[in-house]
């Protein structure tokens, strides 16, 4: 085989090496040492089974909802060196977003579409799942976690448009600090629920920045672990559900 | 029995109170940080406006009318329903607390979010609301302008005479 | 690859009594064992999952350069907007809000909803029609599954496109236009 000399200046080197120990991957252990020397790749098998890579069966719809996820992290961290949550900055930081910020309106933009996709993703991925019987045992228990991950997610969704202080967002939280404190009984359970939401009796200040942390700190966190046991889990369950073999 | 034997029955029941105790110890420590933690999240002081305020005098609200006062989210029923004097109700849905809109030409509050609509009572006529809009018990203040507590509800025929 | 480096990077332990000794040219112990269903991880399943990836973040890149996310005026307290509508997601919500008490439409229903999806693997315990998109086997499980999806979705569209001013029922063709 002819070697291509810019590939072997880059990589047949010591500083290359000690990065990746491993050769070019054009045979099976290589290809293998791949997945296992890589901290981000080991999650998944050095070997899949030929369903798992069927297009036809997961239509990606977990991976998808997942990229999302990656997307609206970074677009989020990013978004968090403009946005200030008080009652007074909050909305023209996203005003600022739009109409000062160089490619503000472009990161806002992929966050929420990102969002929305995510929404629509999960839930199509947990119909994919249902119609292909994938929740059957042995996994029962990642079922359970994606259900799980559907309802963090439409908690972010939730904590994230509220943060623009519109009238969308004030009148949400007004619904739905209003709505947990009909949690019966409603004079013990409901106003301190509500209460633990709001964090007073009205919807101001301190209700925005209890929202504001359960979105990007909480509710994320939460998400990352159980994603990380999702997948891991996948494998443990002895890789991605697939009809039974003759 | 030997006394060999007692002397192990007492060493496992030392281990188990140990055993207990460790545990007991263990895990009330946490329970108490946790309820610390709950217990942290309510605030003991809140900078919210009093519940009890002032609003415009009589004057200011013509007779036989409904005056929505924004700030206070409140309507001030001047006349109607066969009375003279000016009596003080909630513009807080009791539903999801949004705000009902006054339809003079139906005598009636409709609220945009569920679809609940309120009569001259205050009392629902339709839609989900579970109550009907409470009445603020109101005074006259020194300075003549109507003092309203919104904590105090009273009956839809308590009134201010003008 | 030089054997000295190998050595200096996994030393040899006195404790470890197995290793990889050497690799010779013979049969595997594969063979007869059946056809192989397997493929390496790389490259056929990480290219495939970069290329989603790249499909993912043009597509999602185009939708947000031709379209502005939403932004409604600055929160005001004394106006509910009219009509005062969720995102899309939740409107299936606001719709079971506007018919009951608001605990169980908004609180009760969409958890006892949760516990049953996350239960649904331990009633149903057949292992019929794994892997197999709506397998025959599984028609009762694939009809009471698509009538929650109905029911949810149909409650999202109900809220979306024929409800209107003060959370009236209208048809999308006589729905009066915002003010």
């Amino acid at each position: 085989m002819k070697k291509n000399r810019l590939l072997d200046l880059l990589t047949n080197n010591r500083f290359y090496k000690s990065v990746f120990r491993h050769d070019y991957p054009d045979n099976d252990i290589s290809r293998s040492e791949v997945v296992t020397g890589n901290l981000l790749l080991h999650i998944q098998s050095v070997k899949v089974h030929k369903n798992t890579i069927r297009t036809g069966y997961t239509l990606g719809l977990g991976l998808i909802s997942f990229y999302l996820f990656v997307i609206l992290t970074i677009t989020g961290i990013l978004l968090m060196f403009y946005y200030i949550p008080s009652l007074e900055r909050a909305y023209n930081d996203m005003k600022d977003l739009e109409f000062a910020v160089s490619y503000g309106i472009i990161l806002r933009n992929l966050h929420r579409w990102g969002a929305h996709g995510m929404v629509a993703f999960v839930f199509l991925h947990m119909c994919r799942v249902f119609y292909t019987g994938g929740y059957k045992q042995p996994r029962e228990f990642n079922w359970g976690i994606g259900v799980v991950l559907l309802i963090i997610t439409l908690f972010l969704s939730l904590t994230g448009y509220l943060l623009p202080w519109d009238q969308l967002a004030f009148w949400a939280i007004t619904i739905v600090a209003k709505l947990i404190g009909t949690v019966p009984p409603e004079s013990i359970l409901g106003a301190n629920l509500s209460q633990l939401v709001l964090g007073g009796t009205i919807v101001g200040q301190n209700a925005l920045i209890r929202f504001y942390v359960m979105h990007v700190v909480v509710l994320p966190l939460v998400a990352a672990v159980l994603i990380g046991v999702h997948f891991w889990r996948i494998r443990k369950d002895g890789g991605l559900s697939r009809p039974a073999e003759e | 029995m030997s006394e060999k034997g007692v002397r192990e029955n007492n060493n496992i029941s030392r281990r188990k109170f140990f055993l207990f105790f460790g545990w007991l110890g263990l895990l009330s420590s946490l329970a108490t940080s946790a309820w610390g933690a709950v217990r942290y999240m309510f605030p003991n002081v809140l900078y919210e406006p009093s519940t009890i305020f002032k609003i415009g005098k009589p004057s200011d609200y013509p007779p036989n009318s409904v005056t929505f006062v924004p700030d206070q989210r409140l309507f001030v029923v001047r006349g109607k329903d066969g009375f003279e004097g000016i009596r003080i109700i909630s513009s807080v849905c009791t539903h999801m607390n949004c705000t009902p809109k006054w339809v003079g030409a139906k005598n009636q509050w409709e609220c945009p979010c569920h679809g609940s609509i309120f009569n001259l009572k205050g009392e629902v006529t339709a839609g989900p609301a579970p109550k009907p809009l409470p009445w603020y018990k109101t005074t006259l203040a020194s300075d003549g302008r109507l003092l309203v507590d919104s904590k105090d509800f009273v009956k839809p025929d308590y009134q201010i005479k003008v | 690859m030089d054997k000295k480096e190998e050595l200096v990077i996994f030393p040899k332990s006195p404790n470890k009594t197995y290793g990889l000794m050497e690799l010779t040219k013979t049969k595997s112990f594969q063979v007869e064992s059946g056809p192989d269903n397997t493929v390496s991880s790389w490259p056929h399943l990480f290219f495939r999952e970069l290329l989603l990836f790249m499909g993912v973040f043009i597509a999602l890149m185009i939708i947000s350069l031709l379209f502005n996310a939403p932004l409604e005026e600055q929160a005001n307290p004394s106006n509910t907007p009219n009509p005062a509508k969720a995102p899309w997601y939740f409107l299936g919500l606001q719709e079971m809000l506007s018919w009951t008490h608001p605990f169980w439409g908004g609180i009760f229903i969409p958890t006892v909803v949760a516990i049953i999806l996350i239960l649904v693997p331990y009633f149903d315990r057949s292992q019929k029609g794994v892997g197999i998109w709506f397998a025959p086997e599984r028609k009762l499980a694939n009809l009471l599954f698509t009538i929650f999806v109905v029911l949810a979705v149909g409650l999202i569209v109900v809220g979306e496109f024929l409800r209107g001013p003060n959370w009236q029922l209208f048809w999308p063709w006589n729905m009066p236009s915002p003010h």
